[in-house]
């Protein structure tokens, strides 16, 4: 039995994709707890026990793993990133990005890969194969 | 009359100034004229040396002509092309030509000198050349090429611009006609210029596209000009701007035809994806009727995001489909956009009711549009602002129009939530939204919508807001 990850974070506006998502993560029981955000946006308050997430605590979530995705109101995928980047370092420790989208336009693969942020570049729908080979990539060393 | 009176007479009334020298230079006599020249008194010029009136600077250059003068006086005459410079007695400059006569009087060598001021022709003679130079030195060197051609198609001045543009050396250009230089330009249509300007002697403008010998395209701007000698043609070699100009409009061609591509696309597309959705809506639809309830928790939980999903993308599909109709099959007519609104008004009755909102209208023009698509603007924008109101505030929707010079301005002012000025271009792409489908429902394709309207009556459109203070939505259009 590999060890479970701490959590994960899904960061997508669409509750069927989360349902789904959740769903698929569950199922390989690869991680201990599983957080969803519905844009960029609360996405930053959750990490910095923020906002609705607000936590007077120091311990922040910081989650093993995060899917990303590009399109989303309120604050999109893009300036989520930029936004991150200007995080603690204790915010951010031991994540890993993958972003996780329906689309299937080449510049955004390329601009994605400017982002050191970002580890992976993956098309929808999420499957237990595409975890487990970032599970092996980055966390089982 | 004695005939000393009549000689002095004579020699005073003469137009030339003379003077009369004796063979050491000494002034004996002078006329009226000396005196009107020089300024010099006859008193102040007897016994005096000739010296007296020439210029300091030519007094060694003169004693050395005067001395071989003496040497075997000879008669000079008058030499239209020679002028000497001498000065007034008040300083003045003036050019003079001059006339040497030798006589023999009482046994003694006198000179009778002849001076005719001839300033006026020299000074005009000056500032003829000096035009000349100017015009020369214009011409040689203007930016435009420059060309004289004789009615005998040779040419007569050349500028070093035209040589660049004739693609030959100075020396060809000199040595050969314009017709053995461009051989088969007789049938062409610049031909016919040249003649019509040859013979008719009219002005011409034009741009010509020309053909060089070696096959190479120029484009020049070219202007005809009868002149006495023949013909004056200027040229501006326009190439790069009509490469520049052809290459514009062939992108533009592109352009038009790739948005016309684009249009289509999406009109094809969505169009053909309604036709599979349709079909999984009617069957969640069928199995919602037949098996509804039969099945667990999970099963519901599954079929509720497959219905979900199918009603959103329907919308979103509806969305596209009307964004890219938008213009096609459009009639330019008077609108009224009071009874627009009125209209709209009744429409929205519900949602008016349910949130209580007070919208007033202010007297709205009758103006030349699309009615279809004006009627849709006008619908999403108050939609919108319904839509986007605040929790626990009643919407006030304040709609105006104002005259100016060659628009209308009008404005949708709501007491919403208002927009972060980020934002401001954003909200006018398609499937942009700035909230969750949680909060606020919707496509993200309305104000793209608006926006496509808007371009389609050659109007602007764009949003002044404040968060949480309320937005005011502005588009122009055009007075035609």
């Amino acid at each position: 039995m590999k060890p479970k990850l701490k959590s994960i974070l899904l960061i997508d506006d669409d509750d069927a994709t989360n349902f789904y998502n959740s769903y698929i993560i569950k199922k390989t029981e690869i991680t201990e707890k599983i957080d969803v955000a519905l844009n960029g946006k609360d996405a930053i308050e959750f990490l910095t026990n923020k906002g609705k997430f607000f936590s007077e605590s120091n311990n922040y979530p910081s989650p093993s793993l995060i899917l990303l995705d590009i399109n989303m109101p309120v604050m999109n995928g893009w300036s989520f990133l930029e936004e991150y980047k200007k995080l603690d370092p204790a915010q951010k420790a031991e994540i890993v990005i993958v972003m996780l989208t329906t689309s299937l336009n080449p510049d955004d693969l390329l601009k994605a890969e400017s982002y050191t942020d970002i580890k992976e570049f993956k098309n929808k729908p999420l499957t237990s194969e595409i975890l487990w080979e970032i599970y092996d990539k980055y966390f089982n060393k | 009359m004695n005939t000393f009176q009549t000689y002095k007479a004579t020699f005073d009334s003469n137009p030339d100034s003379l003077l009369v020298v004796d063979n050491t230079g000494k002034i004996v006599m002078v006329n009226n004229q000396v005196e009107l020249l020089f300024g010099y008194k006859s008193d102040e010029l007897k016994e005096q040396h000739i010296n007296m009136l020439i210029p300091s600077q030519n007094i060694e250059k003169h004693n050395e002509y005067v001395k071989q003068y003496f040497e075997s006086p000879q008669k000079r005459t008058m030499d239209s092309d020679k002028s000497f410079k001498i000065y007034k007695k008040n300083g003045d400059e003036a050019f003079v030509d001059i006339q040497l006569n030798p006589v023999l009087l009482k046994e003694n060598n006198y000179t009778i000198v002849a001076i005719r001021d001839i300033t006026e022709k020299v000074k005009s003679k000056e500032e003829l050349e000096k035009a000349k130079k100017r015009l020369m030195y214009t011409l040689d060197n203007m930016l435009e090429g420059a060309q004289i051609i004789g009615f005998d198609w040779r040419y007569l001045y050349v500028n070093d611009t035209f040589v660049k543009h004739s693609k030959y050396t100075r020396e060809k250009l000199q040595k050969y006609t314009v017709l053995e230089l461009y051989p088969g330009i007789e049938n062409t249509p610049i031909y016919d210029i040249y003649l019509k300007c040859f013979v008719e002697r009219v002005s011409i403008h034009l741009e010509n596209e020309f053909v060089f010998p070696d096959g190479s395209v120029g484009w020049f701007d070219l202007s005809f000009q009868p002149i006495p000698e023949g013909i004056f043609i200027l040229s501006i070699d326009i190439t790069e701007r009509k490469l520049a100009e052809i290459k514009l409009i062939s992108q533009n061609k592109e352009l038009i035809r790739m948005n016309k591509e684009l249009e289509q696309f999406a009109y094809i597309t969505s169009h053909d994806l309604q036709e599979p959705l349709k079909s999984l809506i009617s069957f969640t639809q069928l199995i919602q009727a037949e098996f509804g309830g039969k099945f667990d928790a999970d099963f519901e939980q599954y079929f509720y995001f497959i219905r979900k999903s199918s009603e959103r993308m329907k919308l979103l599909i509806k969305g596209l489909l009307d964004y890219s109709r938008i213009g096609k099959n459009k009639e330019l007519t008077l609108v009224n956009c009071n009874n627009i609104c009125n209209t709209i008004l009744r429409n929205l009755d519900a949602s008016i009711k349910e949130s209580n909102a007070k919208i007033q209208i202010n007297n709205l023009p009758e103006l030349s549009g699309y009615e279809i698509e004006l009627g849709q603007l006008f619908q999403n924008l108050i939609s919108n602002a319904l839509k986007f109101r605040k929790k626990d505030i009643s919407p006030i929707i304040q709609i105006k129009a104002e005259k100016k010079k060659k628009h209308w301005l009008f404005s949708i002012q709501d007491n919403g939530i208002g927009i972060e000025k980020e934002h401001f271009e954003k909200i006018f792409l398609i499937y942009q939204r700035l909230h969750n489908r949680n909060d606020y429902e919707g496509t993200g394709i309305g104000l793209a919508y608006c926006k496509k309207i808007i371009d389609l009556h050659k109007g602007e459109i764009w949003v002044e807001s404040e968060l949480n203070k309320g937005s005011i939505f502005y588009f122009t259009l055009p007075i035609i």
